[in-house]
Formats: C-alpha cells, structure tokens, sequence
C-alpha cells in the first residue's frame, strides 16, 4: 500500500476565464477560498496553521506580491509564506509542513491574474540570461520553438502528433466548465494556425486565463476525521536541469523524468504506465504533453500514444482528461494546482460529464515554463 | 458576494514599471565578451570532469571546482542543434565540436533551408562594429555543403 501521511481534504476553484472582468485578484482567491474550506468542512480561522501561496512578482506586477496575500485566504497573523514557483512545488512545501509537524492542516494557493498584465511576452523576455539568451526582437517563445524542433528530431512524434494533442485537449474541455478554450477542431485547423516560432504554431500554444485554485492539505489523521474521500499525497519531488539555454538537454524533460524518479520511489510506483489510471499533466504547449508523456514513463512513443488515441478519456491511459492548459488556459503559476484540483474531482468521482471509470491512482506534473528546465511530478490516490 | 453587474462601471487602473538594470558580466563573462570582440570565442574548461563551458563560468557544475583553464573555440567548428523561425528570422542554438553548451545566434538563410546538424561559422561583424556583446556574431553561416 503506498503511504499515508498526507492527504488532499478540500479544493476551491475560482471561475476561470479568459477576462475575468471586475473581480480584482484578492477577489478570485476568496473566491475560491471560501469554496475550499467549504469543501474541506474547515473554519480556516481556527483550524488553519500554515499557509502557502505560489506567485511571482513579476506577473503580480508587485514587487512585494507576497505581502498582499493573507487577508483573502483567511491568514492574517497567521503563518504564510510565498513559494517563487508553481503551485505544486506549493504542494510538495505543505506536504512538508504537515511531515515536519509544522501543522496538521496546511492551505495552497495560486492563481494568475494574466488579463491584468499588459506585458506578458516582455516578462517572458525578461526571464531569460540578460547577457546571453535576451534576443531584442524575437519573440521569447523562440525557445518552445528550439525545443519542439529537438524533441521532435530525438524523439520520431510528428507535427501531426503534436497538434494531434492541442485537437484531443480542447475536445476534452467541452465536458469542463472550465473549458475556457473548449473547442472541436482537426488537426489542420492546428497545423495551419499562425506560426510563431517553427514549427511551433498558434493552435498548440495554451492561451491565458484568470482564475485562483486552493487546496486543503492535512495530515492523515485529521483527514480522516475532516473526509471521507481524502485524497492521499503518496509521493512529491521536484528538479531542476540547466538554467541556461545554451546547456539545456531540449529533446527530454529531465526535471521530468528525474522528480518522477523520485516520486514513484515514495509512493511504490514501480510501472507507471499501467500502474495509473490517467494523468493530468503540463501541456503548456502541445509538445510539451508528448515530452512529459515519456520522461514520465507512460508511453514510450508518446507521438503515436496520443495519435491513436491511447491517452484518450476511454483510453489505456487518460491523459488531461480535463483539457489540460490548452483546452482551460494557461494560469502561470496557478496551473499545475488547477492540475491538482482536476485530478482530486476525478479520483473522489466527482467529475460529472468527464469522469472516467477507472479513477483510483493518477500522476500530476508541472512545468515552470520558458525559459526553465524545472518541474514537480505528484502522486495522488484515493485510497 | 455582490457583483458588478455593468461593463461601464468596471474600472482598472493603469500603470507602468520603469526599471532599469546593468548586469554584470562577471569575470567569465567580461572575458568571454572582451575576446569575443577580437573575433575570438573561448570556453572555460574543467579537466577532472571532462566538460568544456561555453558561454565560460568559472565553476564547475559537476565538481563544484573553481576553473581557471581557458580553451580557444574554433569559429568554424559548430553545428545546429536546433532552430526556429521566428519573427522573419532564423534563431539557432549552435553548439561547436567537443564543447558543453553553445552560443543562440541568427542563422543566415541559404539556398537549402536549415536541418538539425548542419556545420556553421560564426561570422563576426566589421572590427568597428563591434561592442563586446552576444550581437558582435552577426550571423552563423553554414560551411562547405
């Protein structure tokens, strides 16, 4: 049986959209707050001891971002602190905190506010090396564009093959009410999207959306007194390839496959491919998905897994069964917990129109985004 | 939780954050961008780990020694290990024969479009031109078809 120490006991979402007009972001977040305690049966003032937020300055547009975040989620004088990186890196922090006795009920947050930020590709540019990787007058997502090229040389999937996963997404997120970017498309209506950086086009670029995702994290003796359906935490890891663009590893994802190495240790994973039943993974571009596929051991050729229709909702393996980042948008930090949130509706069942029959044992995974080589693989069970 | 419920009563405030920086090059980097202003590229090397750095630091990621050792890059001996087109132009990440890591340049178009693997130079801009910057490689051009 894999461990059970930690357990996912509430999630919230906020809407999720495109705009997300007249609600400031302190306003998404108690949105989605007061739908996680909810869930969680919690009063957050009493019974909350630590409180994590994922958010970056730059897309807050804040310089001390952190300091706003308390009131919101119901952490005033409480402690909280904010991690500079993705919500499931928030994740593996609770998982800790409730390991290190810090406290027995933990609470993330993440969210993204992108309708707000008039200059995302500049913030983009300016993640890269000042000296070495700012290209003036290219657009900064000429490194998606390297790295599916590479990917696609190493690894046999096609262009087909990618745009094949943008087409499975989006269909995906017609069952989602969060489906922000839901839509019935053919491959060509993919291929044949603008191109932005070879052979990376339009269509196979997940789009930016508003919303804030919370999740109640405790440890397991107090999630079973708060659920029934806990969701348990059985394996977290996180890594990091080369910052640098010149020393990058493009054709796989290592910080993939290393923290998955990891995770799997923890939570007795010994054959992924057919020990979980689905996955919600990043899919921030269309290639991305396929990479993520095999450095984390689902399929060897994820070209022809995702082609045929493996990683479909009634297939082998489910992969991004809610549409992933292509079909509900991009969320920036916010979007590797709003794989989270996906994942915990499907393993309690809860996912009315896009539950799928099997749903005991998943994988969530997270990419940091352009220009890093960093990411989280989680291992999450109902039982 | 009460609504806004009128588009024109939705306000947003609008502003800008005008920041500037000057980032230092460092001890590699001012060396690599000195030399690369005489036309010259160089890497630093670690010789217990085998690993040649390219653009130069003077720590070894493997080891975590501190490099001293420098080795001249011939201009000539690179090869696309990928590229895009972006923006009407070609972006390539050229790494050379025997070197970790590699230089981003704008690869120049020829005849025969780009592949991953061709051989390319660097060709540098006009003495004059120069300033000691990633840009004084105008272009990589590929060599002997």
């Amino acid at each position: 049986m894999p461990k059970q120490d930690v357990a996912i006991v509430g999630i919230g979402a906020s809407r999720f959209d495109s705009i997300t007009a007249g609600l400031s972001y302190k306003e998404l977040m108690f949105e989605a707050a007061i739908r996680a305690y909810a869930d969680a049966g919690i009063d957050v003032r009493y019974d909350v001891g630590s409180f994590i937020c994922c958010a970056e300055d730059f897309w807050e547009g804040n310089s001390i971002s952190d300091e706003y975040m308390p009131d919101q989620i119901g952490a005033k004088l409480r402690p909280l602190f904010t991690v500079s990186g993705d919500g499931l890196l928030g994740l593996a922090h609770a998982y800790m905190h409730v390991m290190a006795g810090v406290s027995d009920l933990v609470v993330v947050e993440s969210h993204s506010k992108l309708s707000d930020v008039a200059s995302k590709e500049k913030i983009e540019e300016l993640g890269y090396d000042p000296t070495f990787a700012r290209l003036p007058g290219i657009d900064p997502r000429y490194l998606a564009g390297l790295e599916m090229r590479r990917y696609m040389e190493e690894s046999g999937s096609t262009h087909e093959d990618c745009a094949a996963v943008a087409v499975k997404n989006k269909r995906n997120a017609l069952k989602n009410p969060r489906g922000v970017y839901a839509e019935s498309l053919a491959l060509g209506d993919v291929l044949d999207s603008e191109e932005i950086a070879s052979p990376l086009t339009k269509g196979e670029m997940s789009q930016p959306a508003d919303g804030s995702i919370v999740v109640a994290v405790a440890s397991a003796k107090k999630a079973r007194k708060l659920s029934d359906k806990p969701v348990w935490l059985s394996g977290i890891s996180w890594f990091s390839d080369a910052p640098n663009v010149e020393e990058m590893d493009l054709g796989q994802a290592l910080y993939a496959s290393n923290s998955s190495r990891k995770a799997y240790s923890m939570a007795g994973i010994t054959k992924p491919a057919t020990q979980f039943d689905f996955a919600e993974i990043d899919d921030t571009y269309a290639y991305k998905e396929l990479q993520h596929i095999e450095s984390l051991g689902l399929a060897k050729r994820a070209g022809k897994f995702v082609s045929s229709g493996r990683a479909n909702p009634d297939g082998a393996m489910p992969v991004n069964v809610s549409g992933g980042s292509l079909g509900t948008g991009h969320l920036v930090e916010a979007s590797a917990l709003a794989r989270v949130y996906e994942a915990v509706l499907q393993l309690r069942g809860e996912a009315g129109p896009m539950q799928i029959s099997s749903h005991k044992k998943c994988v969530v995974q997270s990419w940091r985004g352009i220009p890093t080589q960093s990411g989280v693989t989680a291992v999450l069970s109902s039982r | 939780m009460e609504r806004i419920t009128e588009g024109d009563q939705i306000r947003r405030w609008n502003d800008h954050i005008p920041l500037q920086w000057k980032y230092t090059a460092g001890v590699a980097g001012e060396r690599f961008l000195q030399l690369l202003k005489q036309g010259k590229i160089q890497a630093s090397v670690c010789r217990s780990c085998n690993k040649t750095y390219l653009p130069p630091k003077i720590f070894c990621k493997e080891c975590f020694a501190q490099l001293s050792e420098w080795r001249d890059v011939p201009s000539d001996s690179g090869y696309v290990y990928s590229f895009t087109a972006v923006n009407g132009e070609i972006i390539a990440l050229v790494k050379f024969d025997g070197v970790d890591g590699g230089l981003l340049g704008r690869l120049r178009k020829g005849r025969e479009g780009p592949r991953i693997g061709i051989k390319v130079k660097a060709v540098f801009r006009r003495k004059e031109d120069r300033k000691g910057a990633l840009s004084d490689i105008e272009y990589f051009e590929r060599t002997g078809v």
